[in-house]
């Protein structure tokens, strides 16, 4: 039984920081040539109210969130532009002639937008011009029912893609274990922090949840019959099925980036409670083991091409982070520093793992470490207990939850460390959070 | 009634025991508590040296403590045999890098009009001081040339391809490797690029270069870490094109070669049980 909790709170990242030795430290890494800090921002000149409607209190919050949203992809530098010029864009048609003005201030896109209510709900209507010539490079009227934040954040998806090419986060989502009155459930929220929900009502400890390809499923580790099992949790009836609930151990849950494939990590009810990494086939239906060592090997993580696995096992003694092919062959040992290294995360893009490192506090953080276990860097730094990341699908960005007096927080956190903000507003305590596919 | 029964008997009891103590002498009571002081001193050694016992389940947990104890050392060994070979893997990546670094300044010098007329070093790798091009290690396996003279470290290259090999880009990992092997064949590196550039044929399905290059590291690098993988990844080759046998060969060398392989002698077994059904 001392075990079993032992190694649910391995899984958790959260084990007794006491009972280790002394930790290792993250090499220093310059990672701003990895993200867009610095190094490549498009200048932009934004044009509101291009069609010179009247304006209301809504459109100006609109128009405000576009701007917040154009800043946060971290790609774009907003310019001000002269004051006859902004007296054309104010009362002029965003036509070639207004986008070829803002040419000589160096400007490489001017973004116009026009909110409007129909029957048919809210509209935008977004336009991307090229000051160069005027020609128009993105022109498209996004409507929604809903919240008028979720076509914003659409548009600017598009205006990102349009310049840097990258696919952007405004249909993900988060899911988390977030702590209630009498126990703990399942949480969603949007990327932005928005449209909280609560899936479960079960009042009982869970975590590790991972998104399906698709975002139609979740699937979970929930103590909801005593023992750690793995539930399929569909998000649209809130059908529940049981995945996994072999004797012991049934922990650690990750899909495969396509989705076909789900690895796990078991027990079987043996009497050591070692855990061993199981890969299930949604196609063949076929549940394959894939490590054979006497130690506990859990927190599988997929690369993106699902050729390989990175994972936890303490076969040398302490939690360390390995990586193996798909087919459990080829294992190489990937962190060397310090006695204790969990909760690996591949990135979307494959360059980077993301795991939890001790500091020199003893103080669980978040690091990085290159997939060839070549370079290594801690980018959380402060106080705080940092827990559980979780790439963004674009692999930019990573969520964890962080720790400060007993209270975890959902945190959001650039690649390289920078921009740390708290995601969303939820009350109290956020459990291993995963953040879905694009 | 029950009690008027058992209060009964424990009179008999009692009259029956202070009848026999008085036919008894004081030395028969004296020899009779030495027989029990006996009896009880050879049931408790009996006691102890049976395995049921509870003296000897004592033991067997002692020796499972201590069994336990060796196994954390063995761990806590290889923890740090691992942490060694890790730190001398370095060393060598830095010993290669400065090597390369010295011989291109070598040339360099030597090409100007008054560099030293004689190379400084000479690296390991007989691409770095043969410029002449040398024939790809695997027959069969593409490698573009480059200038004769390497101005990447192989340490440079290979983490360059290892990290498109992670990110799926197995074409151009393919032609990194190659071009580490072709310009560095003497490198520690050597042997590990040649099993990725296997590894990235095999998940482009490109069977039977794989096997070329899996040969490769079981027979041209002896020493390879990577060489019990490589018969594991054969015998998975030959499954993929359906040739039982060969499989099936192929793990059997596992199970022969490496013994002390446990993570893939278990995962051979697993392999050869299925090739039976």
């Amino acid at each position: 039984m001392l075990k079993k909790c032992v190694l649910t709170l391995l899984s958790l990242g959260v084990i007794s920081f006491g009972l280790l030795g002394c930790p290792g430290r993250a090499h220093a890494l310059d990672l701003s040539v990895i993200t867009n800090e610095s190094t490549l921002f498009f200048k932009i000149v934004t044009v509101q109210n291009m069609g010179h409607s009247l304006e209301t209190l809504w459109t100006r919050k609109a128009e405000a969130l576009v701007r917040k949203d154009l800043e946060s992809t971290g790609y774009f530098q907003i310019l001000t532009p002269p004051q006859n010029i902004q007296d054309m864009l104010d009362h002029e048609p965003l036509d070639t002639t207004l986008a070829k003005a803002v040419g000589p201030l160096g400007a490489e896109g001017v973004i116009g937008t026009q909110f409007s209510i129909g029957a048919n709900g809210v509209h935008l209507h977004g336009i991307v011009r090229d000051p160069i010539n005027g020609s128009v490079l993105l022109d498209k009227i996004y409507t929604t029912h809903g919240h008028v934040r979720l076509i914003i954040h659409r548009f600017i998806d598009d205006v990102l893609f349009q310049f840097a090419g990258i696919r952007g986060l405004a249909e993900s989502r988060l899911a988390f274990i977030g702590r209630t009155h009498r126990g703990y459930d399942l949480f969603t929220m949007d990327f932005d922090g928005e449209n909280l929900r609560r899936m479960t009502y079960d009042n009982v400890l869970a975590f590790n949840p991972t998104w399906s390809r698709d975002k139609k499923h979740i699937v979970y580790v929930t103590y909801l019959h005593g023992e750690p099992q793995i539930i399929d949790y569909e998000l649209k009836t809130g059908h529940r099925k049981m995945l996994f609930a072999y004797p012991g151990l049934n922990i650690t849950p990750q899909f495969s980036s396509k989705g076909s494939k789900l690895a796990v990590a078991l027990s079987k009810g043996r009497s050591s409670q070692h855990t061993q990494i199981y890969v299930y086939s949604h196609g063949s239906q076929f549940l394959e083991r894939l490590t054979y060592s006497h130690s506990n090997n859990l927190s599988p993580t997929w690369d993106p091409g699902g050729h390989s696995l990175a994972f936890v096992s303490d076969r040398d003694g302490h939690p360390q982070l390995f990586v193996m092919d798909s087919d459990g062959s080829n294992v190489r040992r990937l962190t060397f520093d310090g006695n204790y290294n969990v909760a690996p995360a591949w990135s979307p893009r494959g360059d980077w793992i993301a795991y939890v490192c001790m500091n020199d506090l003893h103080r669980p953080k978040i690091c990085l470490t290159s997939p060839d276990g070549s370079a290594h860097i801690q980018i959380t730094h402060g106080t705080g207990r940092d827990d559980s990341p979780s790439w963004s699908p674009d692999g930019r960005f990573l969520i964890y939850s962080r720790q400060i007096r007993g209270h975890s927080s959902l945190m959001k956190i650039w690649m390289d460390g920078h921009g740390r903000e708290t995601v969303g507003h939820f009350p109290r305590s956020v459990l291993t959070p995963a953040w879905s596919g694009p | 009634m029950k009690k008027k029964k058992a209060l009964a008997g424990v009179g008999i009891v009692c009259v029956f025991g202070i009848a026999l103590s008085a036919c008894a002498t004081q030395s028969d009571m004296s020899d009779l508590r030495a027989q029990m002081d006996s009896l009880s001193t050879r049931v408790s050694k009996v006691e102890t040296h049976s395995p049921g016992s509870g003296g000897g389940g004592s033991q067997l947990a002692d020796m499972e403590t201590r069994l336990d104890n060796q196994k954390l050392r063995i761990a806590r060994l290889r923890d740090r045999m691992e942490r060694i070979n890790h730190r001398l893997d370095q060393l060598m990546n830095k010993i290669e890098t400065q090597n390369a670094q010295l011989s291109s300044l070598g040339k360099a010098g030597a090409n100007g009009p008054k560099g030293p007329a004689t190379p400084i070093a000479s690296p390991p790798g007989k691409g770095a001081s043969a410029p002449s091009p040398a024939p790809s290690a695997v027959p069969g396996v593409a490698v573009v040339k480059g200038p004769s003279q390497p101005t990447e470290s192989p340490d440079m290259i290979y983490h360059q391809a290892y990290s498109d090999y992670q990110q799926g880009h197995f074409d151009v990992a393919i032609h990194e490797f190659g071009s580490l092997v072709e310009q560095y064949p003497d490198s520690h590196l050597a042997s590990s690029a040649v099993f990725w550039e296997a590894q990235s044929n095999y998940n482009l399905q490109h069977y039977h270069r794989a096997l070329a290059l899996y040969d490769a590291v079981i027979h041209k690098y002896v020493g390879s870490p990577k060489k019990a993988t490589a018969y594991y990844k054969k015998g998975q080759v030959y499954e993929h094109l359906n040739d039982r046998k060969l499989a099936v060969h192929n793990y059997r060398r596992v199970l022969e070669l490496f013994p002390l392989e446990q993570q893939l002698g278990d995962l051979a077994k697993r392999r050869l049980s299925r090739l039976d059904e």
